[in-house]
């Protein structure tokens, strides 16, 4: 029995966990980081739409996504909606809607940077995610609205133009612009850490 | 400038029955409440759904002015989903006058309905996060996802990312709050101007800000690994989750009561 322990002890010794301490530890304070900035940074984009509110929170799951890859992003980006579920009366549902939208903006920004490592990358990932997340919102929209909030689906559709894809794209596209200067004027001093 | 004295979670400390059931047991019952919402059509069932979840807030102890608050941020859109419903749905007009001849019955109950089944979703959904901690909470989702560690997902890691995120939150808040200070007083300027001069004066808060943040996670790091973290593995816990007579009598109640509506909302 004792010896048994011991040579799981040992094995948990030699064996590498797959997450880091190091990865884990930054992941969650970017995570910690986005709530932040949805608790503290938000203004409406379009005058005419101000139910329609901007939050950088998507920019520290982008960092965490460009520094670790794609599926730290996914992980950020889990944490971070079942704490904002936790947080609001949106629950489950809201939960679902921003894995979806941030987790295809991040996984698709995450795995392009991956493959082209430049600044030509990191601006095709950018571009690429953001376009990404306003095509996957309109079927989302047109799923969750009519269903959850008893929106008729006619009304969701006469939005779509007008107010629903700018405002994504608008959303989307702002955060990356912040995630690219933050990531240029980061990565240098973050990367020299991780080593 | 910033309020930081936000509490995270929204737990309100109690002793009832449902403060004392495994976190687990809350979980599984509030997602499980959530589609039984949905599935039921009828005004009767509706109804009782409504007296259900009203008697569980009751019992929680919780205060009813504090679970009402909770609909506050979605007030508008359930106004504008039942408006919307209310003059769009066909059916027998309520009176031949002008304003009267638009409102059908059909569409009044369709809003009634809609709106109900929303608020209750949103009230359920509350009463979990009001009556468990988010300490409890994270443990609970770690033991519910470890199943699906076969599947590759990280339930350890999402747990404790979790519970790391919920303590540093504070933190972070008082630190982009002095950030934000400081860079007041060199004469920065974030309420004024249009769009694209408010974003940029976010940039001089967000880079000192990430930074700081990677310094933090680094002496994170650090401290776990100094105290031997070493991953969910072998890991042992000072409080163990486990289910009670607590549970149990709420469980038998929530599956006699959901029968009981499935019967009269199916076989009916």
């Amino acid at each position: 029995m004792e010896a048994n322990q011991k040579a799981e002890a040992n094995q948990r010794i030699v064996s590498k966990p797959e997450i880091t301490v190091r990865k884990m530890a930054t992941l969650a304070i970017l995570s910690a980081l986005s709530i932040v900035f949805m608790l503290l940074i938000r203004f409406p984009l379009i005058p005419a739409a101000p139910y329609l509110i901007y939050e950088p929170a998507d920019v520290p799951i982008l960092i965490g996504a460009f520094l670790f890859g794609p599926l730290s992003g996914l992980l950020i980006t889990v944490v971070v909606s079942a704490i904002q579920a936790l947080m609001s009366p949106d629950g489950f549902v809201g939960f679902v809607m921003h894995v979806i939208a941030t987790g295809t903006f991040v996984f698709l920004a995450g795995l392009i940077y991956r493959k082209i490592h430049s600044l030509k990358g990191a601006i095709i990932a950018l571009v690429a995610g953001t376009l990404a997340m306003a095509a996957v919102m309109i079927p989302v929209n047109l799923i969750i609205q009519p269903n959850f909030y008893g929106i008729p689906i006619e009304t969701v559709k006469s939005l779509l133009v007008p107010a629903i894809i700018p405002f994504n794209l608008l959303k989307a596209g702002l955060n990356s612009i912040f995630a690219f200067i933050v990531y240029k004027a980061v990565s240098k001093v973050v990367n020299r850490w991780l080593e | 400038m910033i309020n930081t004295n936000i509490s995270i979670g929204q737990y309100i400390p109690g002793d009832s029955i449902i403060h004392r059931a495994d976190p687990r047991t809350k979980i599984i019952l509030s997602l499980a409440f959530m589609v039984i919402i949905f599935m039921m059509n009828s005004f009767w069932t509706v109804f009782e759904l409504t007296v259900f979840v009203l008697m569980a807030v009751i019992i929680s102890g919780v205060p009813l002015k504090h679970t009402l608050k909770g609909l506050k941020p979605l007030l508008l859109i359930i106004v504008f989903s039942a408006l919307l419903n209310i003059f769009t749905t066909k059916g027998t007009p309520v009176a031949e006058t002008v304003p009267l001849k638009y409102i059908t019955y059909e569409g009044l109950i369709m809003a009634l309905k809609l709106s109900v089944r929303l608020a209750l979703i949103i009230i359920s959904g509350s009463l979990l996060t009001f009556t468990t901690t988010p300490i409890l909470l994270t443990d609970g989702i770690e033991k519910l996802l470890n199943p699906l560690k076969v599947i590759g997902v990280p339930a350890h890691e999402l747990a404790m990312m979790m519970s790391i995120a919920l303590r540093f939150i504070p933190t972070l808040l008082e630190e982009t709050d002095k950030i934000m200070k400081a860079q007041a007083a060199r004469g920065a300027d974030f309420d004024t101007g249009n769009l694209l001069q408010r974003a940029k004066s976010f940039v001089p808060v967000l880079v000192p800000l990430f930074v700081s943040a990677f310094r933090r996670a680094e002496d994170l790091a650090t401290a776990m690994e100094s105290r031997c973290y070493r991953g969910g593995t072998g890991r042992t816990r000072l409080r163990q989750l486990k289910f009670t007579h607590a549970d149990i009598k709420i469980v038998l109640t929530v599956l006699v009561f959901v029968a009981a509506l499935l019967i009269q909302e199916y076989m009916w």
